[in-house]
């Protein structure tokens, strides 16, 4: 059994390279994923559907890998580091930004030796994957598989709406669209979700190519390890329904996201020599960069409570609004991003329906920390280890915590009067020095699950580079990643966009040999 | 992309072939089914679960039936309702759930037809490796099989099925044997394949617990309309699916979409009656004569009979229970005939229809007649035309005679008293005399659904075989058929099992690299 593809992981990146590459009839694809799969939408699970309910990315879900990351040094207990584990991957349980990177992201790859991937370069794919519902211009799409919108303004809920007033008051600019390459400011996020439906590339992307004969998905499949004859991978070995498979193909597109791809890579003997050899695994390949440069945004939230006629919606849409900012005396441009939710659970609790309060959340969108994905086990079934090393950096402290006060004075504005009746936290003990404040943002830093990073692209000089510009393995031959975990650097803006456009583009580099 | 097997057909015989073949993780198999799929057995359709009223599935139009028609006599209407199973499990999905083998005399007569290794003997050990009986464990039962098969208890019985017993006893007929076994006869439980009122299919019991292997992949809504050729060896499948066509290759292709899709994809490929091919417009490949000809069915006529007042009809229960086979009168072929009662009953192809609230179907088990399936035009989209030539033998419409007098007799029997108000029809009259039963036959016989014989197996000395016994179409290289449409006559009892057994012995042969 040999097919021309195989892509590991049926994500927002595998979806996507997977449903191009089978386009053309004589290509045989195979789309392995972990999780299951719904190809029938009339059976399509409630909590993937609903993007406005928050419940597919909580820990223990069905279709969440419920991994776990270690957050700051400073916090005791781990993060939950959601994972969407489904056809569809995070794509069928996240919270359907489709917001893409400023073109100084790309344009930094392309510095970095990626000169492939310069935003003028990666346009026509941003475009390709989309149809904006809202927008017909140069720089959106309108016959691409994912649908785009964003909140009408009389849709705004009280809280999103004296958001943006407060922002505005505040002399931020009016943004209504926010993938135009030199916006900023505040406005209403684009979004896949028409009627509230969280359109996965699943429903996107693959739904389109379902029919098709020669592409083959299997689903709850586990893949142990690629399969190599001297650097050359030849196959997967695979488990499904409790027994063992090896599959071959020509090509094989890693496309398990930026905690799984080098996951599989170092089970595979692909990874840092030296880890590989504590881990016991036999090295095909040293690469040391492999599960290095883990890359997040990093999130510290202000909750408050509200008056008493306020009403608390859970199954409303929860952030429809965003600002984006650049921070003082930062040379990168839109580094910076507050969100205001309009339902917030109580600090610690686990149930994503109980209301306590109203939430603004401070995004540091270009952090300098890095991570790290290491194994924990020679064993597929063992997540690795995660460790996000948050605020370990002076600038992305200060970053973080001038954001905390730029919110602060945000809620001082009328337009939030008869909404909020206090900030709950930080409290003001949290707010009586820069040090308290510190410490506050470093207990409750959290991640936005926009993992990224890990198999970074690099020309060959770079020692940590894992992937070529075209994706390939440094190295290796026949292996490409193609998710989040190649960006060198994390992008200005929710992964999900960016992601699909890494997909597209490795599928046109297959496409075209 | 190429397979080692292509299987064309998620039937009784295509699921069982490709789960099969894929025990092997070296051999990639693909499956095809025009029909849906729905490996989830939570969104499993009710109507192909409930086993109990049987006819969700089968009416005519209803979502998971091709709804052919066919012309039962030449003097009859194109519109008998012929029903196929159009999903991943296939007729299987849709039918009664009789899980009754043929006679041993069946099996040995395709031997003696010059296919040797499909005598009773060689078979048995298939027959037990299929199922799980979970009433009896003998030598004729297999107990680790995918398929499972129980009977009705008599305490389970609907008070027709008692009055049916009572009434078979009294006549004289022995009862209470297995009927699955060789030498049985008479009265007795059927065995089912449904447990709990699901309808086992082979999509249940074959590909469910296989979903998994990496080697299989199946896709429904995909339409097979042609196999196509390299000289003599068949290469590929022509397949149309979401608007397009794609042409899927295969070291081998097994066609097991039945008895009449089988012989319609062969023809359409050019495989077929030279003549016939020809007259339609299909550019021919091979000339085979035997293809579609040879259509079989056990013919049968339904009475129908009113339930006294106020006797409590039960829509939910099973609807067959118990059958009763016999020889015919005169007749030298054992358990040439059966007689199904049903407890519930409407007008065919109606789940309300007024009037009739049971019936009982006296069923040819073994007719001389057959009739054929030939094209309507070069267009695979269209249904050939499917001629089954009922009682053309007086044979057949003797034994038919009898047996539907057979049943006036035994529902006249005391223990029908408190149940049955009148029979319906045939009338007194019609029963009465020869000329009006015979002709109240030919109006109303209509197909059990058990579709067999249009490729038959038959060595290549035999001009109008199709397959050989091992399956191969004669003449070609790469291609079998493996389904109903193989044996060379019907067996005397309910197809599926048959059709279920002739995949995991085709299967065996291809393992074998025969």
């Amino acid at each position: 059994m040999k097919y021309d593809v195989i892509v590991i992981g049926a994500g927002s990146g595998g979806c996507t390279v997977a449903s191009r590459l089978a386009e053309d009839s004589e290509r045989s694809v195979l789309l392995l994923e972990a999780g299951p799969d719904y190809p029938d939408y009339h059976y399509y699970p409630d909590d993937l559907k609903y993007g406005y309910k928050p419940d597919a990315s909580a820990q223990g879900a069905p279709h969440n890998w419920t991994w776990w990351a270690q957050g700051s040094a400073q916090q005791a207990d781990m993060l939950p580091a959601p994972r969407g584990k489904v056809v569809g991957g995070t794509s069928a349980i996240n919270g359907q930004v489709l917001l893409r990177g400023v073109p100084e992201d790309y344009d930094g790859w392309a510095s970095e030796g990626n000169d492939e991937w310069k935003y003028i370069d990666c346009l026509p794919f941003l475009r390709k994957m989309e149809t904006d519902l809202d927008i017909t211009d140069d720089f959106h799409g309108n016959e691409g598989p994912i649908p785009v919108r964003r909140f009408k303004k009389e849709d705004w809920l009280p809280f999103q709406e004296a958001f943006v007033q407060a922002s505005l008051s505040a002399g931020y600019p009016e943004d209504y669209d926010m993938n135009a390459p030199d916006s900023g400011g505040v406005g209403p996020i684009p979004m896949n979700n028409p009627e509230g439906v969280r359109m996965s590339t699943a429903l996107t992307f693959l739904s389109e190519v379902r029919h098709k004969l020669n592409l083959t998905v299997k689903a709850n499949v586990v893949v142990r390890r690629i399969l190599f004859e001297g650097k050359k991978a030849v196959g997967v070995e695979v488990e499904s329904g409790g027994e063992v498979f090896q599959v071959e193909s020509d090509q094989i597109v890693l496309s398990a996201g930026a905690m799984a791809s080098p996951q599989i890579l170092m089970l595979s003997g692909v990874g840092p020599a030296d880890h590989l050899r504590e881990m016991g695994i036999p090295v095909v390949h040293d690469l040391p960069g492999v599960g290095q440069n883990l890359r997040d945004h990093p999130i510290v939230a202000l909750i408050c409570d509200v008056r008493e006629d306020h009403p608390q919606d859970p199954l409303a849409p929860r952030t429809q609004c965003a600002l984006r900012y650049t921070a003082s005396g930062s040379p990168d441009r839109n580094d910076m991003q507050i969100t205001a939710s309009s339902f917030s659970t109580p600090i610690g609790g686990a149930d994503p329906f109980e209301p306590g309060g109203v939430r603004i959340q401070c995004i540091l969108e270009l952090a300098d920390g890095k991570g790290e994905v290491r194994l924990s086990a020679n064993d597929p079934h063992v997540q690795p280890s995660l460790n996000y090393h948050y605020l370990e950096e002076e600038r992305d402290v200060e970053r973080l915590r001038e954001a905390v006060r730029i919110s602060l004075k945000l809620l001082e504005h009328p337009s939030f009067s008869s909404i909020i009746d206090k900030v709950t936290h930080p409290s003001p003990e949290d707010l009586a020095s820069d040090e308290a404040l510190d410490d506050y943002m470093r207990r409750t830093v959290f991640n936005t699950t926009h993992a990224s990073g890990t198999c970074k692209m690099g020309p060959a000089a770079d020692p940590m580079a894992v992937v070529d510009q075209h994706l390939s393995i440094h190295g290796l031959e026949g292996i490409k990643v193609a998710d989040a975990s190649i960006m060198p650097n994390v992008i200005r803006a929710n992964t999900n966009c960016t992601t699909i456009m890494i997909g597209e583009r490795c599928a046109e580099w297959i496409r075209n040999g | 992309m190429k397979y080692d097997v292509i299987v064309v057909g998620a039937g009784s015989a295509g699921c069982a072939m490709a789960a099969r073949l894929s025990e092997d993780p070296e051999r990639s198999v693909l499956l095809l089914e025009a029909g849906p799929d729905y490996p989830d057995i939570e969104h499993y359709p009710e109507a192909l679960k409930n086993g109990y009223q049987s006819e969700l599935a089968s009416l005519h139009g209803s979502e998971h039936n091709w709804s052919f028609v066919g012309k039962p006599t030449p003097e009859r209407p194109n519109d008998m309702y012929a029903p196929r199973g159009k999903v991943v499990g296939g007729t299987s999905a849709i039918n009664g759930q009789v899980f009754l083998r043929g006679l041993p005399e069946d099996y040995d007569s395709w031997a003696a037809a010059g296919n040797d290794e499909w005598e009773y003997i060689k078979l048995l050990p298939t027959f037990r490796r299929m199922e799980t009986d979970l009433d009896i464990r003998d030598d004729f039962h297999g107990n680790d099989g995918p398929m499972r098969v129980r009977r009705h208890k008599e305490e389970a019985w609907e008070p027709l099925m008692h009055a049916f017993h009572a009434a078979c006893v009294t006549e004289g007929f022995r009862a209470g044997e297995d009927m699955n076994n060789p030498e049985s006869t008479g009265v007795a439980p059927l065995p089912v394949n449904n447990v709990d009122g699901v309808r086992l299919s082979t999509a249940l019991s074959y590909i469910n617990p296989i979903r998994h292997r990496l080697n299989l992949t199946i896709k429904p809504n995909a339409l097979t309309t042609r196999v196509l050729f390299e000289g003599n060896k068949a290469v590929a499948v022509e397949v149309e699916s979401g608007g397009e066509t794609f042409i899927v290759e295969g070291e081998r292709i097994v066609l097991s979409a039945g008895s009449i899709a089988s012989p319609h994809i062969l023809m359409h490929s050019g495989v077929g009656p030279r003549a016939h091919l020809e007259e339609v417009g299909v550019p021919v490949v091979h000339d085979l004569p035997g293809v579609g000809q040879n259509y079989r069915d056990h013919p049968q006529v339904g009475i129908a009979f009113s339930a006294q007042d106020g006797f409590p009809m039960n829509f939910e229960a099973s609807r067959t229970q118990l059958g009763l086979r016999y020889t015919a009168t005169g007749s030298d072929l054992r358990n040439d005939m059966v007689l199904f009662p049903t407890t519930f009953s409407t007008p065919m192809g109606d789940l309300t229809g007024p009037g009739e609230d049971f019936r009982m179907s006296c069923i040819l088990n073994l007719a001389m007649g057959h009739g054929q399936v030939t094209l309507t035009s070069p267009d695979p989209h269209d249904q050939p035309l499917l001629e089954y030539h009922f009682l053309e033998d007086e044979r057949d419409t003797e034994r038919l005679r009898d047996g539907v007098r057979l049943i006036v007799r035994l529902t006249e029997s005391d223990a029908y008293r408190d149940i049955l108000k009148e029979r319906l029809y045939p009338t007194d009259e019609q029963v009465a005399s020869d000329d009006l039963l015979d002709a109240w036959l030919h109006e109303n016989v209509r197909t059990s659904q058990h579709l067999v014989g249009t490729c038959k197996m038959g060595p290549a000395s035999d001009s109008t075989a199709v397959v050989d016994q091992y399956g191969r179409v004669h003449g070609l290289e790469g291609l079998n058929v493996a389904d109903a449409s193989i044996m060379p006559d019907t067996p005397r009892a309910n197809t599926n099992v048959s059709t279920i057994m002739i995949a995991e012995r085709i299967s065996d042969f291809i393992k074998e690299g025969k």
